[in-house]
């Protein structure tokens, strides 16, 4: 028979983040003494944890969400098989990826998507957002599917309605510790909205060029500036400067 | 001199009385043409992101519809230029306009990033080419007594458009997706069609109609003729004058290293150790001085107390000058010393821009303004896209900003002693406008370039 003293359950929490955690485990009782001992994570072995001690520890330093999990010290012996003791590591989730917004055009399919860390996994829920009211998604249309699978969720919406889809989704992930929740705004364009915009300035050049070509007709035809009708033969020599004085003079008058 | 009176009244009555409320709307047209040219170029940023999501290519690739667009604007100025020398400036720029919305609409329609490349970077570019140096050559040639406000005002637009389009074209985006976006902004672009529409129709000038003449009278046109009508019309004839050979070369120096802050300060500011935030910082108030510096130094070189031409030497010097403290002023650690020096930077590179362009008719005659702009674009734009890797490469090798912002600065000083090479740069007055032969073989001067000489010669000889 072997007995493993381990130490309890942990629930890692937002205000103690900073202090680490160590979990320990003492093997007590055994017909033979074990030849090593280590750590798993989720069914995982975590590197550089063996040890032959009896007595071992496993320290986290800076315990984040993504530190939960399912913890287990395991002795190996030659004999026999395998000892472990559990130590479970719980937080609340931690949603570590979704869409801040998912643009599509009507008709089009959408998809929004959560992903979390955290132990043990979520259950998760899909709600719409209207300000401050929340209501559960309809699906009596069909379009709607959601896939779960422990740390990631997808909402999938089939052929976007541009009057009853848009607005915020939430994803809502739930454990025992707590929960955790974020949105995504979901916009539907439609097909010709950049049309009307597009319409507008064209509408808004026709009328200028034709402001133009009217201003030009009937304004008469010798008021056209024309800079390359030559003055006439002209001196290049000193004279010059009377004679544009003489000219300035005559023409200010 | 009793044929001369008549019509210079009439020379002068059309234009100090016309010139006034038309010439207001002309740089409107200015305005809103280049704003939503190179406005628009510089604010693509939002549909790029969208791009690399949608169609899962890299930034590099999806890089290169801009760099095809400018590049297309650049290279097809001489083109533009030349058509409105050939046909009418109205029905090029409202061509182009056209080509530019055209682009647009299609690259909402695109199936894959070639045709983002066709379309937005192609027939975009190619319309944007036909617009903005026959609309500037168009206010340069037309507007003279206040030709260098006038430019100030037009240009400063491409930094208010762009400014203005970014949050804009994010609503655009995130309203109707980049599809319906595009497609909106392909009918913004259309304006252009109207603000061509207002340039006033002009008879050909007589140097062009010699060409044709001799071209009718053949009977038929052979490959010399189609030739030598194009290089008329491109004013080809100008690469082989010393002044506008100097000229080029000395906005290419100037172009090397114009641009080089622009790419590199917020690296420069990161790091010498400031935060994201302060380099942005740095950048946008760069970019307000240079708009306000456009308009304020076109309306401080129309009061004619500096020539122009030593106008544009006082602020290309300034601008390298300051280009060469930006490192420095970093690498001492106080924000406030690289600020400072940035704004005077950003004023300066800013009041530049409107002399650099306004002083082309007193090198060419303003006849010609038109093809020589087109030269201009063409030249100068070699020498900006040599201009920043060179710059990259120098602090890839140095490890920091000093050798490349030093370098770049250089090229502007350079640029200056370039410039100082041009004739009649050490007088005083500005030179009498470049003779023109008609075919009776008499000199003739054109209305504009009268007043040109009666402006230069008010505003230098001091009151009669």
């Amino acid at each position: 028979a072997v007995s493993i003293n381990s130490s309890e359950e942990i629930i890692l929490s937002a205000d103690s983040s900073n202090k680490p955690v160590t979990l320990f485990c003492n093997i007590t009782t055994a017909n033979t003494p074990h030849e090593e001992s280590f750590w798993m994570k989720n069914g995982q072995e975590i590197p550089n944890t063996r040890s032959e001690q009896g007595n071992t520890n496993y320290r986290i330093v800076k315990p984040r969400a993504d530190d939960s999990g399912e913890y287990m010290c395991v002795y190996t012996f030659s004999t026999m098989p395998n000892a472990n003791a559990t130590i479970e590591v719980k937080a609340k989730p931690h949603i570590t990826g979704y869409k801040k917004s998912e643009n599509r055009k009507e008709g089009e399919n959408a998809t929004m998507y959560c992903k979390s860390v955290g132990y043990p996994h979520p259950t998760w829920t899909w709600r719409k957002v209207d300000g401050n009211s929340y209501t559960d998604i309809d699906n009596s249309t069909g379009r709607f599917f959601i896939t779960n699978r422990d740390n990631y969720t997808e909402l999938n919406i089939l052929n976007l309605d541009i009057s009853t889809d848009p607005g915020v989704y939430e994803c809502n992930a739930t454990n025992v510790i707590g929960n955790n929740a974020e949105t995504t705004i979901l916009r539907v364009r439609s097909h010709l909205a950049p049309l009307w915009p597009f319409l507008g300035v064209l509408a808004e050049i026709i009328i200028l060029v034709v402001i133009i070509v009217v201003y030009e007709k009937r304004k008469k035809p010798d008021d056209i500036i024309d800079d390359d009708e030559p003055v006439g033969p002209m001196k290049t020599n000193s004279t010059n400067n009377h004679k544009d004085k003489n000219m300035r003079q005559r023409n200010t008058k | 001199m009793a044929d001369q009176e008549p019509k210079a009244k009439r020379c002068s009555s059309k234009a100090e009385g016309s010139e006034g409320d038309w010439s207001w709307v002309l740089v409107t047209a200015m305005f809103v043409s280049t704003g939503l040219v190179f406005g628009l170029m510089r604010s693509l940023g939002v549909f790029f992101v969208e791009f690399v999501h949608y169609f899962e290519e890299s930034a590099q690739a999806i890089s290169w519809i801009s760099s095809i667009g400018l590049a297309a604007q650049q290279f097809f100025s001489p083109l533009g230029t030349a058509l409105c020398n050939a046909y009418e400036t109205r029905w090029v720029v409202m061509t182009g306009g056209f080509l530019a919305g055209l682009g647009l609409m299609l690259a909402s329609q695109a199936t894959c990033l070639l045709h983002l490349y066709l379309t937005m970077g192609v027939i975009s570019g190619v319309g944007w080419g036909l617009v903005f140096t026959p609309m500037m050559a168009t206010v340069t040639a037309n507007i003279i007594k206040r030709r260098a406000l006038a430019l100030g005002v037009g240009l400063s637009s491409v930094g208010i458009f762009s400014f203005s389009f970014n949050p804009f074209f994010q609503f655009l985006v995130e309203t109707y997706t980049w599809r319906g976006a595009l497609l909106i902004l392909g009918g913004l672009s259309l304006n252009i069609v109207a603000c061509g529409a207002i340039i006033p129709l002009r008879r050909r000038p007589k140097s062009l109609e010699k060409v044709e003449q001799k071209v009718n009278a053949k009977g038929r046109s052979s490959c010399s003729t189609i030739l030598k009508q194009a290089s008329t019309y491109l004013e080809l004839s100008l690469l082989l004058e010393r002044p506008y050979l100097t000229y080029v070369a000395a906005v290419s120096f100037v172009n090397f290293g114009y641009f080089v802050p622009y790419f590199h300060l917020v690296a420069l500011s990161r790091h010498a150790g400031f935060s994201d935030y302060q380099a942005a910082f740095v950048m946008s108030a760069t970019g307000v001085a240079d708009i306000l510096a456009r308009v304020m130094s076109g309306w401080f070189s129309d009061l004619g107390r500096f020539r122009q031409i030593h106008l544009l030497s006082l602020w290309v010097t300034l601008a390298g000058v300051f280009i060469m403290f930006l490192p420095v002023s970093s690498l001492s650690g106080s924000y406030v010393a690289l600020l400072v020096v940035s704004l005077f930077y950003g004023f300066c590179a800013g009041a530049l821009t409107c002399v650099c362009f306004s002083v082309v008719p007193m090198i060419v005659g303003v006849e010609r303004v038109m093809g020589a702009m087109g030269l201009l674009q063409l030249i100068e734009s070699g020498a900006g896209l040599l201009g920043t890797p060179l710059s990259g490469w120098l602090k890839d090798i140095t490890g920091n900003y000093t050798a490349s912002f030093m370098v770049t600065g250089s090229f502007l000083i350079f640029g200056t002693l370039t410039l100082a090479t041009l004739p009649h740069y050490f007088s005083c007055r500005d030179p009498p406008p470049v003779q023109r032969h008609s075919h009776n073989g008499k000199n003739v001067t054109s209305c504009s370039e009268l007043e040109q000489l009666r402006n230069a010669n008010t505003s230098n000889g001091g009151a009669l």
